[in-house]
């Protein structure tokens, strides 16, 4: 019973794990290949931040020329390793191919041949 | 039941490997599915995991001992909750622990991960998966917690007497779950690193709070585990500098440096080379604690006796270190700080002498910890620091402590204006002399005593000075006083949350100092009806007696208490004899407020009923769970997302 249970087990496992190696890319939610590769950092963002250095710089404990660039790093300071991202040169081929194929046509054929078919969008 | 844990458990092991590998691989591939597949392997690990911790559970529970983990830990006699809490008293039942809470933060972490395609992800997981399936191949090597037994036992063994105290249900697992909960910064910081990336403010604000959980819980682990010495070990104190309990000591003190640094990390871009050694340490520190406690690396009350399971701790020790200096070493130049302190003054500065501080007292801790086994390795004489050593220690740091937890909130960023800061300082600093001078008054008494309560009340005035500016400066935006204070809080509540904090460490402080300056004992011998008085207390001896049951003989004595000639209450401290370790256990008797604990434990009774009692008065100790508790506090109000925020990437 124990050797059954430990084959289940095992098995269920193998199958959990391999997966996505084998479904080629139809596991839900997962991100793909060339979603990895476009990946980027998001911009932060934190208003509580800027609300305490305002209340430093009330006290006089940060002065005008380094309030700024310390408020700018809570609310539009992009990551400082994008510029170093080593995916990069991807990205930018995949921004490229994007543009590519929003200038064409549903039906038109893109560059490999294929029909380009767009998604239906949803509406928020 | 003991096969299917056991085979889980090698499951775990190569899942862990797997995973391990196959993300990496993934990574230089460029593979998407194949990370997919790493993270699966670590969801499977954890649940792997989970299912061996289940099946040990059910044969502790099941009391089957024919498998020794269950003959050392339980018996019969012992109620449901040692039944429960028997699963990390033992060394390889705490491994697993270890390993479980391990791979469920880890777990966690992955799922949590908004943005789980950063180029990071890979490392971390792989990190993370290597560290389970380290654990997985000590417990399966070297302490499997499903081995038989070695003869056919009919009754357990049962637990050390000293540990059936409910300090047994929570401390261990919250300093386990701490340890385990240190990794999840480990990795993130040498995963960012291993993939050429640079910690910025955003991702390191996702990192904070598993940094203040790792932190909190070992912490809170740690304070329990104080608690729990206190009302159970019997000698009127909560903290005896043992090794086991420095072991926990030092990782967090360097975890708390690492809190701090990572501030400047995330504002001034300011500390990076620093927080990637601190992250490092603290979690390698976890792992040199394990080993203290549960390798066998030295002697002590509450740790394991030596087996190879410390060389298997060891070993990982140094391949961890090697892994953590190289990747800090080779990866030296993302580390470069952005800014460079510009006054000894400022801001950027306090955070500074603060990380060293903590740096400078978790090293002396470690020295004086691992001083017997230098010692014995130079000169072959065992030479132990003693607890007043370290008490002289703690008395030297802690007045710097107050010092730069006063001053730091009020410090500019860069610099300093003189006129200012003197501004801001001089009503602390009048309160601080009038708390200082009203000590000496008052108990004529210790010096430091004065210095102590006079730096603590120049604390708490600093710190209620930054609640009161923040709150009127919401004033002046036309908020209501009320609505007021609950947006300085719940907007700003990082930085209130700390300034909480630093009030419970106020209240520790307070707890800390009045029990070791102030704290009266007396040893007496009564027969029965005869009294003794002790401080504003007169305490009767009224009766005792002796009842047997089947795990222990219970020898106990009631007392009468007085005060001004009035009853009051009752206590009934006990001292048994535990068969199956052949030991005396002392059960004291408590009563507490907050001005003082009466603390009477029973030292003998003999057959004629003449009992001898030692009775302590712990003045405001109560001050030091009630600390913990505002830290607590503290700590989950910074971690809670409140406030306003916007979308943020996660770590």
């Amino acid at each position: 019973m124990s050797v059954l249970a430990i084959l289940l087990i095992a098995a269920l496992a193998g199958v959990y794990v391999s997966y996505p190696l084998w479904s080629r890319g139809n596991v839900k939610g997962q991100p793909t290949s060339r979603a990895m590769a476009a990946a980027r950092p998001e911009p932060a963002a934190g208003a509580s931040d800027v609300e305490e250095l305002e209340i430093d710089e009330q006290a006089g404990r940060v002065e005008a020329e380094d309030y700024s660039p310390l408020a700018q790093s809570y609310t539009g300071g992009t990551a400082v390793s994008a510029a170093a991202e080593p995916d990069d040169e991807i990205e930018r081929q995949v921004r490229a191919l994007r543009q590519k194929r929003s200038t064409q046509q549903p039906g038109q054929a893109s560059s490999t041949g294929r029909q380009v078919q767009r998604r239906p969008t949803q509406k928020k | 039941m003991a096969q299917i844990g056991y085979a889980a458990l090698l499951l775990t092991l190569i899942a862990g490997v797997y995973s391990a590998v196959i993300v990496v691989w993934g990574r230089q591939r460029r593979s998407a599915e194949m990370i997919e597949s790493g993270k699966r392997g670590m969801v499977a690990a954890a649940v792997l995991c989970s299912i061996s911790v289940l099946s040990l559970l059910y044969l502790v529970l099941t009391n089957d001992f024919r498998y020794q983990y269950v003959y050392e830990t339980t018996s019969t006699f012992q109620p449901l909750a040692y039944h429960i809490s028997a699963l990390w008293q033992g060394q390889s039942g705490s491994i697993l622990f270890w390993l479980w809470t391990l791979s469920l933060l880890s777990l966690f972490f992955i799922l949590l991960k908004r943005n789980a395609i950063q180029p990071e992800f890979p490392y971390e997981i792989a990190i993370l998966a290597a560290l389970e399936a380290f654990f997985a191949l000590l417990l399966l090597a070297a302490a499997n917690p499903f081995a038989p037994a070695v003869e056919a036992y009919t009754e357990g063994f049962g637990g050390n007497p000293l540990l059936e105290n409910p300090g047994m249900i929570y401390h261990p697992p919250t300093v386990l779950i701490g340890y385990a909960a240190t990794a999840i910064p480990f990795a993130a910081i040498m995963g960012r690193l291993l993939a050429g990336m640079t910690a910025d403010a955003a991702w390191l604000r996702n990192l904070r709070p598993w940094v203040l959980l790792s932190w909190l819980l070992l912490g809170v682990g740690i304070l329990l585990g104080a608690q729990w010495a206190y009302v159970e070990l019997g000698w009127g104190g909560y903290w005896a500098w043992d090794p086991v309990e420095n072991a926990s000591l030092i990782p967090w003190l360097i975890n708390t440096a690492f809190l701090h640094a990572l501030i400047m990390q995330e504002r001034r871009g300011m500390f990076k080379l620093w927080n990637a050694i601190l992250a490092s340490a603290t979690f390698l520190l976890c792992i040199f604690a394990t080993w203290v406690t549960r390798g066998g690396a030295v002697r002590s009350v509450h740790a394991f006796g030596a087996s190879s399971v410390g060389d298997f701790f060891l070993g990982g020790l140094i391949v961890l270190t090697i892994f953590s200096v190289w990747v800090i070493v080779t990866h030296r130049k993302q580390l470069k700080s952005d800014f460079e302190i510009q006054a000894l003054g400022s801001r950027e500065a306090a955070f500074l002498y603060t990380t060293l501080l903590f740096v400078a007292a978790a090293g002396l801790v470690l020295l004086g910890t691992v001083f017997p086994a230098l010692s014995e390795a130079i000169t072959g004489q065992q030479i132990a620091w003693g607890a007043e050593s370290f008490d002289q220690i703690t008395r030297i740091l802690t007045p710097f402590l107050l010092v730069l937890l006063g001053v730091c909130p009020i410090l500019g960023w860069r610099r300093t204006e003189g006129s200012k800061l003197l501004q801001s300082l001089l009503i602390p600093i009048a309160v601080a002399l009038i708390a200082a001078a009203g000590v000496i008054l008052l108990s004529g008494g210790p010096t430091y005593a004065a210095l102590a309560f006079g730096l603590v009340s120049f604390v708490a005035v600093t710190i209620l000075a930054e609640f009161y500016e923040g709150w009127r400066l919401r004033l002046r935006k036309g908020e209501g006083p009320l609505r007021a204070l609950l947006h300085l809080i719940t907007y700003s509540h990082r930085r209130y949350g700390g300034y909480l904090v630093h009030l419970g460490v106020l209240l520790m402080v307070i707890g800390i100092t009045g029990q070791s300056l102030y704290q009266t004992s007396q040893q007496v011998a009564l027969n029965r009806g005869e009294s003794v008085t002790v401080g504003s207390y007169k305490l009767q001896y009224v009766d005792s007696g002796t009842e047997d049951s089947a795990a222990k003989r219970r020898f106990h004595a009631s007392l009468q208490v007085y005060r001004n000639g009035q009853p009051q209450f009752s206590l009934e401290p006990e001292r048994n004899y535990h068969y199956n370790v052949e030991q005396w256990v002392t059960e004291i008797a408590l009563r507490s407020n907050l001005a003082e604990d009466l603390y009477v434990m029973l030292l003998g009774l003999e057959d004629n009923g003449l009992a001898t009692f030692e009775i302590l008065i712990n003045p405001l100790i109560s001050w030091l769970w009630l600390g913990g508790v505002v830290v607590l506090l503290g700590t989950v109000l910074a971690v809670l997302p409140l406030g306003r925020r916007s979308a943020s990437p996660a770590v």
